[in-house]
């Protein structure tokens, strides 16, 4: 029995940032229990996922007895609210995944979070922060380092700064909502580092690693949540994963699926099939 | 069916799933005080790689036109997004069997007495099929593709860029479809009804001789209209070209918002002006 769009139905899910246009997937044969939550990458796109690939996802997990959920963050394609313009690895879009654990909560469902890319970091994040919400984790290309608080933190030389202090440009920002939203972002962000502790670095592998990233991968091992990392050969972010020794991190109840080519954007049928057999396979062998 | 009332936006938006067998992810966006004008729009998303390229766009008209009175309804062709059909079974034929279902369920949902379409790219050539029977409906084309083998051309020269930066021996289209049955193009499977769609079903043969509005826009931050369009405008009285100073890739997206903000004001304006 293989699920489709009969098996399917739209829900608007209520959160603090809007309303999350979302897309259902009953299994068609005797449900498992847990419900398998979709969160995306990055980007503009609707929630039937990269090349389509969270459809196919949900309706193969379905037919293993998962209820699924994709939803499109705020802002995004169906959904309301106001998206942000730049998507960033320290402002993770948890608000919207804690919709969803609602969503499932209400049914009596476990959700296992199953994210790509900076959704995956979402998830871990999730996950953290909600102890005792998530039954399971898959995450898809993570990246372990904050990449857009590096850009946009360290690269601007100071004479970027010194221009947005002429008197034309501070009444242009004070007159565009989008950029006093901007600037409020970019204040919050200095005001976090300006009140950090500096911490040892001792045991938490490399500089470039996100602290953030391990605090919320500690919690989840600390709840003994079951992970799966997926990652193509040819990602850079595999190389990231593997220096940053991870895996030895996530401990016992993780597990990490290395496809033929890359994962990150999933520009090849091949590795998409591999990916959602991977993911498959792991869900069949911890909910057996 | 799903519902949401944006009293920002002054939209109030119905999603659902529609047609049988297969059925068709689509949303509707009507205006929020109900009073809406007797003219609605059906919105045919383009196929491939140009699906997600162009969501932001349609959705940003969708909500403008039902703000302004318009209600719209948007669909998933089969084989993409969130409708059913694998993606390898996508054709043509079956992308105008779809308009037809949506124009059909359009003209029992959105309470309007006239309807106007618009499409982008390859889907260009299955809305101006389907309306072919329909005289006089207004039809807006966002970068219509002309001529499908010139579309797939692009398409294989795009990949073979991105396979310049990855490991595997480049393999001709024929070969690939006679190993594994479809073309992997950028991660989307293409069938080979699909790649194969006859060179004589251009825009120009599939529009024919019905009279109709037609906009056509132009997303290029150029002085000059290609020579391709310039080919349709002067085979029809009735098309109107306009250029959006909208650089778009199409074939490989980035992680940004989507351009065209020019191309959804036109647009915006030419139905409004029906």
């Amino acid at each position: 029995m293989t699920a489709t769009a009969v098996d399917e139905y739209p829900v608007f899910l209520p959160a603090s940032t809007g309303e999350l246009l979302g897309v259902v997937t009953e299994p068609p044969g005797r449900p498992n229990g847990l419900a398998a939550v979709f969160l995306r990458g990055a980007g503009w796109r609707p929630s039937s996922g990269p090349r389509r690939t969270q459809v196919s996802a949900a309706r193969r997990l379905a037919d293993q007895g998962f209820h699924a959920l994709r939803f499109s963050y705020h802002g995004l394609a169906e959904s309301g609210g106001t998206g942000d313009e730049i998507v960033r690895l320290d402002r993770l879009y948890v608000a919207d995944a804690r919709a969803a654990l609602d969503w499932a909560a209400e049914r009596d469902l476990r959700p296992v979070l199953v994210g790509n890319c900076f959704g995956a970091r979402t998830a871990l994040a999730t996950a953290a922060k909600v102890p005792g919400a998530v039954a399971g984790l898959v995450l898809s290309v993570p990246p372990v380092f904050d990449f857009e608080v590096v850009r946009r933190r360290d690269r601007r030389p100071l004479r970027h700064f010194a221009r947005r202090l002429r008197p034309s440009h501070v009444l242009a920002v004070l007159r565009s909502r989008t950029r006093r939203r901007a600037l409020g972002r970019t204040g919050r962000g200095l005001v976090d580092i300006a009140g950090r502790k500096v911490r040892p670095r001792s045991g938490d592998g490399p500089e470039w690693v996100s602290r953030r990233f391990l605090a919320h991968l500690d919690a989840v091992v600390d709840q003994g949540i079951p992970t799966l990392f997926v990652f193509g050969e040819e990602d850079r972010y595999y190389e990231d994963f593997q220096h940053a020794g991870i895996l030895d991190r996530a401990g016992l109840q993780a597990s990490v699926a290395v496809v033929p080519g890359r994962v990150h954007g999933l520009t090849s049928v091949a590795t998409q099939d591999a990916a959602l057999d991977a993911i498959d396979a792991w869900a069949a062998a911890t909910w057996r | 069916m799903a519902r949401r009332i944006d009293s920002n936006l002054g939209v109030v938006e119905e999603v659902e799933f529609f047609g049988a067998p297969e059925r068709l992810f689509g949303c509707r966006h009507l205006p929020a005080d109900g009073a809406g004008r007797d003219l609605g729009l059906v919105i045919c998303s383009p196929v491939l790689c140009d699906f997600g390229a162009n969501y932001r766009r349609e959705v940003a008209l969708a909500r403008g036109l039902a703000a302004a009175g318009v209600p719209v309804l948007r669909y998933h062709p089969r084989g993409c997004g969130h409708s059913d059909g694998a993606r390898v079974d996508l054709t043509l034929d079956t992308l105008v069997a779809d308009v037809a279902t949506a124009l059909a369920h359009a003209e029992e949902r959105l309470g309007v007495t006239r309807l106007a379409v618009l499409a982008t790219r390859l889907s260009s050539l299955a809305a101006a099929a389907a309306l072919r029977d329909r005289p006089g409906v207004p039809l807006a084309l966002w970068e219509p593709v002309t001529k499908p083998r010139s579309y797939f051309r692009a398409g294989l020269r795009a990949r073979a860029v991105h396979r310049l930066s990855s490991t595997g021996p480049p393999e001709e289209p024929e070969a690939e479809l006679a190993r594994q049955g479809y073309l992997d193009l950028l991660g989307i499977p293409v069938g080979r009804a699909l790649y194969e769609t006859a060179a004589e079903r251009t825009l120009a043969a599939e529009l024919g001789d019905a009279p109709r509005p037609v906009l056509l826009v132009q997303f290029e931050d150029t002085a000059a209209v290609r020579s391709e369009y310039q080919a349709v405008v002067d085979a029809r009285p009735d098309v109107t070209a306009r250029l959006c100073p909208c650089d778009e890739s199409w074939w490989f997206i980035p992680d940004r918002a989507a351009p065209g903000d020019e191309a959804v004001a036109a647009t915006r304006e030419w139905i409004l002006a029906r």
